[in-house]
């Protein structure tokens, strides 16, 4: 019994850790995602001209998980609902519990947000190219943490796994 | 005695794990963090042994004080 306890105890510690260390794997990845998402974005209204609606959804289906979901459903309700400002902050919200990204890249991502459509043409470039240029930042911050620290976070996890292991036996 | 022998080894364990993560945390250049889990560790380890260290403290003073 006591075996199967601490065999028990190690293996959820050591998930903990491994799920620490893959969040800060996938963050580089969504937000170069989001980078190209904002990159298409930007050719669509500078050159096509579409209503932002068909502009997400032709985000949505040229990226892939999880910030498609994102564009996908901001187009589809602003069908019906033509408050994206509201809009963008709740699915906003959606982003946060389904993807890896942090607060910062959101909070980015939702100042960009305010800016959508209040402007002319010139001054929606400058303010998309402002918003990858903090992505940018964000994005070699996000890989050097990766580097960095998930090696780190599986090794405390299997090691606090069997120290609990230890003085719980 | 029997239980004595496996405390050791116990012990001896959460040292090296402790020690681990110290480094680990070192490495990092997390030294506070790393400070605390050494001192977690102690204290832990400390409350393992306390029953015997009282035992010991018990046993000398019965021999000098000749009380017990």
């Amino acid at each position: 019994m006591n075996w199967i306890g601490a065999i028990l105890l190690i293996s959820a510690c050591s998930l903990i850790g491994f799920d620490h260390a893959n969040r800060l794997k996938k963050r580089p990845e969504q937000l170069l995602l989001l980078k190209n998402a904002l990159q298409i974005m930007e050719a669509e209204i500078i050159y096509s001209q579409f209503p932002i609606s068909d502009i997400c959804l032709h985000i949505a289906n040229q990226i892939s998980k999880p910030v498609d979901v994102f564009f996908n459903n901001i187009g589809v309700q602003m069908k019906n609902n033509n408050q994206l400002d509201s809009l963008w902050k709740e699915e906003i919200e959606q982003l946060d519990i389904s993807s890896s990204l942090d607060r910062k890249d959101l909070d980015i991502l939702r100042q960009f947000g305010a800016t959508l459509g209040h402007y002319d043409l010139d001054q929606q470039q400058k303010q998309l190219q402002l918003t990858l240029l903090h992505l940018d930042r964000l994005l070699t911050e996000a890989q050097n943490n990766y580097l960095l620290f998930s090696k780190v976070y599986r090794g405390i996890g299997i090691l606090t796994g069997i120290l609990l292991a230890l003085i719980l036996i | 005695m029997h239980q004595d022998a496996s405390i050791i080894f116990q012990i001896a364990g959460i040292g090296i794990v402790v020690a681990m993560i110290h480094t680990i945390l070192k490495q990092l250049g997390k030294e506070e963090y790393a400070q605390f889990i050494t001192l977690v560790g102690f204290i832990i380890v400390l409350m393992m042994v306390m029953d015997s260290i009282a035992d010991l403290f018990q046993q000398i003073k019965s021999v000098f004080l000749f009380q017990g």
